[in-house]
């Protein structure tokens, strides 16, 4: 135990979690893994294990998040759920090159789900890890009627099994205690058809050995797989017993959730609640409060402060001028982006911990599907009209890379935030009258499937197939709904700060050089011959860049609105509605856009939504006078 | 009689026969079905949800077609 340096030499089990966090990690220590189904309970067990002090950063070319965390017996890596090592998404490739430089995996299985989880675990004992078996969530079978032999799955895996409950923190202690007396074993129940493949000596060789055999073509790995079921079948039935199952009202709203008619009611339902409170009440009120606050009180002191100390212009702008470091940067990470964060981050991790997100995505499947999504786009389309930003960060959920940058497309071509609807709401009831507002919205439903189906047809691959698993409804654990949205939050913050800053300083140094105003100049040609829309208009343009509500001041002056005389014809109004809409992503948008898809395709993405606006308002004013004669 | 699983109704017992090509058994057996087992469709509303104990899968139509079942 002193290899370990604690001052107790962990002979108190009391203090195990106690000193976990003290010390900083060496080169030499011991890695463990935590590896497991999605829905298994898995980062409640990491939280239990780790104690407060968790790194979670972004796994290098993925939007994948892992959490790392250094404990008194080793460094503890979470890695994403994952129902095999394959090559089926993201999360087990992520999942698998972590496991790479595992010396201790600790296999995370759902009690109510073990006669699948145990596939996963078959999979690690073929390739040859030191490994324990951590049976979660051992008291709601046993609600459901379901009882499992632990000693006996022991003696058939060959590894040790440790029954827990992480939410209440029942199990630790002995998994502790294995963990460091290394008690993980290496198992020799493995099946004959990668015997001859595994490298006993080199884990990581033979990891590589194992999952190239399955992936080399169809016919062994369907050998592998089914030797492997037919293992875990047989297991499955000797330890899992089955009971009769109690009544339970949970269930019965599990699967009345599912039903198209009542789904769809409470689909509905939930997707008015949180665009009432995302979009309307935390992205209108709180947002505008907040930005006001800073805007009236915080912004007039730092410049003056600033003004006092630095005198030279270009940095004095920098730091406090209309876009800089300490005001506009400060104005929307704080203003505008940490409240919405927050709130939606508590929003998924309700929807997420109580199995009710994988149902919505089930019902939103077959119209999704059309435009190369499926079901599970529908959190990232709807929180996109509340924020763009947000909807973007929330593609990080879809399968694969084909699907997020079909979405990303979506939310930054067409669909309209708040923000937008404000300007837009206000400026269509100038013109008034139903019929123009049925045109908007067809407008913007062509140009969201004209996206979809464009993307869908020149990206390479495939939608994924929807296959999810569909967790019981749970009612969620307060703390961990917490705990979760903390650690989001904070990671969201570490991550897009430095992004504003360098942002605030470039934006301020175009500004300075009279860029800004050279483009207003320069886009007056385009408002003018194509748009047919006044000179001015290209301000908001260029406003609009930065942040949509800017963009509303001048717009609506010129629509008559705020005790202005009105300068636009109706037809110049349904023109400047349509390519608001569609106009580029805000500042805040583009840099998350950037962020989570990179600089190539926000580039793209940029210049095909600000043609994409143009054109349409050319073709609107062109072809639609007849609506106004 | 043989039917993909896209045609299961809500209520069938459904006994897993084949699959189309291999891909999907592989798959699907990640989830935990794979041909012999039987499974009850819990409904049918575009993806086919399908249970199994206390496991509760959905699966994309495209998927389900690729799945051969016989159903009481």
């Amino acid at each position: 135990m002193s290899l370990f340096g604690c001052p107790c030499r962990g002979t108190c089990k009391d203090c195990m979690l106690g000193c976990a966090n003290v010390r900083k990690p060496e080169k030499n220590d011991l890695k463990i893994v935590l590896a497991g189904n999605p829905n298994v309970g898995k980062s409640v067990l990491f939280n239990a294990l780790s104690g407060f002090y968790t790194e979670i950063s972004n796994f290098p070319g993925t939007t994948v998040d892992i959490s790392r965390a250094n404990t008194e017996f080793g460094e503890l890596i979470d890695t994403p759920g994952a129902y095999s090592l394959g090559n089926y998404s993201d999360d087990e490739i992520v999942t698998r090159e972590i496991l790479k430089s595992a010396d201790i995996v600790v296999n995370v299985a759902g009690a109510l789900t073990l006669e699948r989880d145990l596939f996963l675990t078959q999979q690690l004992i073929d390739i040859g890890f030191p490994l324990i078996l951590v049976v979660n969530q051992v008291d709601e079978a046993r609600k459901n009627g379901v009882r499992i032999d632990c000693d006996l799955l022991q003696e058939d895996l060959g590894i040790r099994v440790i029954p827990c409950v992480a939410t209440e923190k029942k199990g630790i202690a002995e998994l502790t205690a294995a963990l460091y007396e290394k008690d993980a074993h290496i198992s020799n129940k493995i099946i004959p058809a990668v015997k001859e493949i595994r490298n006993t000596g080199n884990i990581t060789e033979s990891l590589l050995n194992v999952l190239d055999a399955e992936a080399k073509d169809c016919e062994t790995k369907d050998k592998i797989y089914s030797q492997r079921k037919e293992i875990v079948i047989e297991l499955s039935k000797k330890a899992v017993k089955h009971c009769g199952k109690n009544f339970d009202i949970l269930s019965i709203i599990g699967e009345l959730l599912l039903n198209p008619f009542i789904g769809g009611i409470a689909a509905l339902g939930l997707l008015y609640l949180l665009f009432q409170i995302l979009g309307v009440f935390i992205a209108g009120d709180v947002v505008d409060f907040i930005f006001n606050k800073l805007d009236s009180v915080y912004v007039p002191i730092i410049t003056k402060i600033v003004g006092k100390i630095v005198v030279f212009p270009l940095l004095n702008q920098i730091l406090a001028g209309e876009f800089g470091i300490l005001t506009m940067s400060v104005k929307i990470v704080f203003g505008v982006l940490l409240p919405l964060i927050s709130a939606f981050y508590l929003f998924m991790a309700l929807l997420e911990d109580s199995g009710y997100l994988p149902r919505l995505a089930v019902l939103a499947d077959n119209v999704l599907n059309k435009i190369g999504l499926n079901g599970r786009a529908v959190i990232p389309l709807i929180l996109g009209f509340g924020c763009g930003a947000l909807g973007t960060i929330t593609t990080r959920i879809l399968g694969s890379r084909k699907e997020r940058t079909i979405a990303t497309a979506i939310l930054g071509v067409t669909i309209p935030c708040a923000a937008q609807q404000g300007i837009i709401t206000a400026l269509l009831a100038a013109i008034g009258g139903f019929k123009v507002w049925l045109l908007y919205i067809f407008i913007i439903f062509v140009f969201i499937v004209l996206t979809g189906t464009v993307l869908n047809k020149l990206l390479k691959g495939q939608a994924t197939d929807l296959l999810i698993d569909l967790p019981p409804i749970r009612i969620p654990l307060f703390k961990n709904i917490v705990e979760k949205t903390f650690f989001r939050v904070w990671n969201f913050l570490a991550e897009a700060i430095p992004l504003f800053i360098i942002s605030s300083v470039m934006i301020s140094i175009l500004n300075f050089a009279g860029f800004l105003k050279w483009l207003q100049q320069a886009l007056a040609p385009i408002v003018v011959n194509l748009l047919h829309l006044p000179a001015q208009f290209s301000d908001v343009f260029v406003m609009g860049l930065i942040r949509r509500d800017f963009a509303s001041v001048g717009l609506l002056g010129m629509a008559g609105l705020e005790n202005s005389a009105r300068t636009l014809s109706d037809l110049q109004i349904l023109t400047a509605s349509i390519v608001v809409t569609l106009f580029v992503p805000c500042i805040a948008a583009l840099i998350v856009i950037f962020k989570e898809r990179g600089i190539k395709e926000a580039v793209i993405l940029w210049a095909g939504t600000f043609m994409i606006s143009v054109a349409a308002g050319a073709i609107v004013t062109r072809t639609m006078g007849f609506l106004f004669s | 009689m043989q039917k993909p699983l896209s045609n299961a109704r809500k209520g069938d017992l459904c006994r897993i026969i084949r699959f189309k090509d291999t891909q999907s058994k592989t798959e699907t057996m990640r989830f935990g079905l794979s041909a012999g087992e039987t499974v009850k469709c819990i409904a049918n509303v575009g993806p086919i949800i399908v249970g199994k104990n206390l496991i509760t899968i959905a699966v994309g139509r495209n998927l389900a077609e690729k799945i051969y079942v016989e159903c009481e």
